[in-house]
């Protein structure tokens, strides 16, 4: 078993098998047998936690996803690909879904950080920049130059994705 | 003093931005998600200067050039903003359907082509892919060496496609022997390999994946060219069609040589091939040492209980092979109901296929996948089965 201690003190214990999906608590419990001592995770709280643990639970017996080489495009990466219960999991409220990512990518979890952000590019498709502004409330700060600029590279990439 | 504020946080955090921005490099992998949706992309780059420089290098990542207009803008872009160049890493030369250039000259812009892209020689030093997508190569070496002589000095370049290229592919075959790096090549559709004039194929021996499809045949063909320069043991991945028996004897030369390395084979055999004689047309693969996986695409049987079926499942001998897929397509399938396929785990158990970890069958009218070797792992859902048919389309 391992037992982790997060950011607002909640310790949680796991067994192997899903502590270890996180690279970071592989790394940290040097891959050795039970953790005496608990792991602190501070940048993790425990909701975000649970979450975490949830998804490793569900993945414990996945096959490990092959290494892809460098240049590989990103569709074929994703070996393992969202099914029902993926796309489930992470219908979640935006700000936990921020704090999924940044957990993922802490603990060192790819495929929850695969899962996490093509869930952000699924919520931008199609959208305006004013209702992906909103959604996400973002100040773009743009100058009026720089609003120029932007229209003027916005013909020419069109262009040359045409 | 205000503070300027941009990036993506959550709504609940709207006075205190900064708690919960994500940091570039996660906002750049959100974008690589969009990469195939460009107006997604140029939504998102207009929104604030972090999607801006989070989503650029996906937007110019892969570049069509399909006119002479196209090339000239291509061309200015980078210019006016080399690290546009560094961004680049795919480019796809095709010749805009109606467009008055493919009906006046339909190579002479490709020829400018070459001069144009020469003075982008020192900007392009990221790219990585150069697809060729209905272009007319001409008939001679005159017509295209300007274009293919300069995109050869691009050592950088991995990966090769061709696609519906006429009247022959000889052109790119002299020319995929002067890239160094060159690790892939596809040819699909395209005319046939003239041999008189063409290079030696030393360029090709250090290729690790290869596909050949649907090209045209003759004598002196594409696959007998490629069988020839292919004489190393560089190859890794493999799909070829055979579209008729007489295929086939290049076929099995191609696998002879190169077998005995592959890790992936995808062999599509349309139905047609199967009334032929010669129904072992796989033997070859008994001497392969697979390791990953064999996909046999367009497999179908009339009935499961034909002799041909067993013959397949016998050449899944590779003591190394691991992964099995084979795709059944009811549609062509005569008579035999979804039904009489459900026990066909009991059928595919008969070989010896013990070392196999997983033969998967994807039934592809129902959607159902099955692992079915004496090492059942699981039993994949519907949805589980959709996802594997995305990783064969891949």
């Amino acid at each position: 078993m391992v037992t982790v201690v997060v950011s607002d003190g909640v310790t949680f214990t796991m067994e192997q098998d899903v502590a270890f999906q996180c690279g970071l608590i592989a790394d940290f419990a040097g891959g050795g047998g039970d953790q005496e001592e608990p792991i602190p995770i501070q940048a993790v709280n425990s909701t975000v936690m649970r979450k975490v643990i949830e998804y490793c639970e569900h993945h414990r017996n996945d096959p490990p996803q092959p290494e892809v080489p460098e240049g590989t495009p990103l569709e074929r990466k994703d070996r393992r690909g969202r099914d029902a219960w993926d796309k489930q999991f992470i219908q979640v409220e935006q700000e936990l879904l921020f704090e999924i990512i940044l957990a993922a990518n802490y603990l060192n979890i790819k495929p929850l950080l695969d899962l996490g952000c093509s869930q952000v590019a699924e919520m931008m498709k199609g959208k305006t920049p004013a209702e992906i502004q909103q959604m996400f409330n973002i100040v773009n700060g743009f100058t009026a130059d720089e609003e120029a600029q932007n229209g003027e590279g916005e013909e020419k990439a069109r262009n040359l994705n045409s | 003093m205000t503070t300027r504020r941009y990036g993506l946080r959550s709504r609940k955090h709207r006075a205190e931005p900064t708690h919960s921005l994500l940091p570039f490099e996660l906002v750049a992998h959100i974008a690589s998600y969009l990469a195939k949706d460009t107006e997604s992309l140029l939504a998102c780059s207009a929104t604030c200067r972090l999607w801006r420089n989070a989503t650029r290098p996906q937007i110019f990542q892969k570049v069509t050039i399909g006119n002479p207009p196209h090339l000239q803008a291509f061309y200015d872009v980078v210019k006016g903003e080399p690290i546009i160049g560094l961004w680049v890493k795919k480019i796809r030369f095709t010749i805009t359907r109606g467009h008055p250039s493919q009906r006046l000259y339909p190579f002479h812009w490709m020829i400018n082509a070459g001069e144009i892209l020469r003075g982008l020689e020192k900007n392009l030093t990221k790219l990585d892919s150069v697809t060729f997508d209905s272009v007319f190569v001409g008939h001679g070496p005159s017509d295209y060496t300007s274009l293919f002589e300069v995109i050869a000095k691009f050592q950088t370049i991995r990966r090769i496609k061709v696609s519906r290229c006429y009247p022959s592919v000889t052109p790119f075959c002299n020319f995929l022997c002067k890239l160094p790096r060159l690790d892939s090549v596809s040819i699909e559709s395209s005319g046939p390999v003239s041999r008189e004039g063409t290079a030696e194929g030393t360029g090709l021996m250090k290729i690790s994946s290869l596909s050949l499809l649907a090209h045209e045949w003759n004598q002196n063909n594409t696959r007998t060219w490629f069988t020839s320069a292919i004489t190393a043991a560089s190859l890794r991945n493999l799909t070829i069609d055979v579209l008729e028996p007489s295929y086939l004897g290049v076929t099995n030369r191609l696998l002879e040589v190169t077998g005995p390395y592959l890790q992936s084979l995808r062999i599509i055999l349309p139905e047609y091939v199967r009334s032929y004689e010669d129904p072992p047309r796989l033997a070859i693969m008994q001497g392969i040492n697979l390791r990953h996986n064999i996909v046999l695409r367009d497999v179908t049987f009339h009935n499961p209980n034909a002799p041909e079926y067993t013959t397949i499942l016998d050449q899944l001998s590779s003591p190394n092979l691991r992964t099995v897929f084979i795709v059944l397509s009811f549609s062509t399938l005569e008579g035999i109901k979804v039904k009489d396929y459900k026990d066909l785990d009991k059928r595919l158990s008969q070989p010896d296929l013990s070392h196999v970890e997983e033969v998967c069958v994807l039934y592809d009218g129902t959607l159902e996948l099955y692992v079915v070797t004496g090492k059942i792992r699981r039993v994949f859902p519907s949805v589980a089965a959709r996802r594997i048919l995305q990783v064969q389309r891949v």
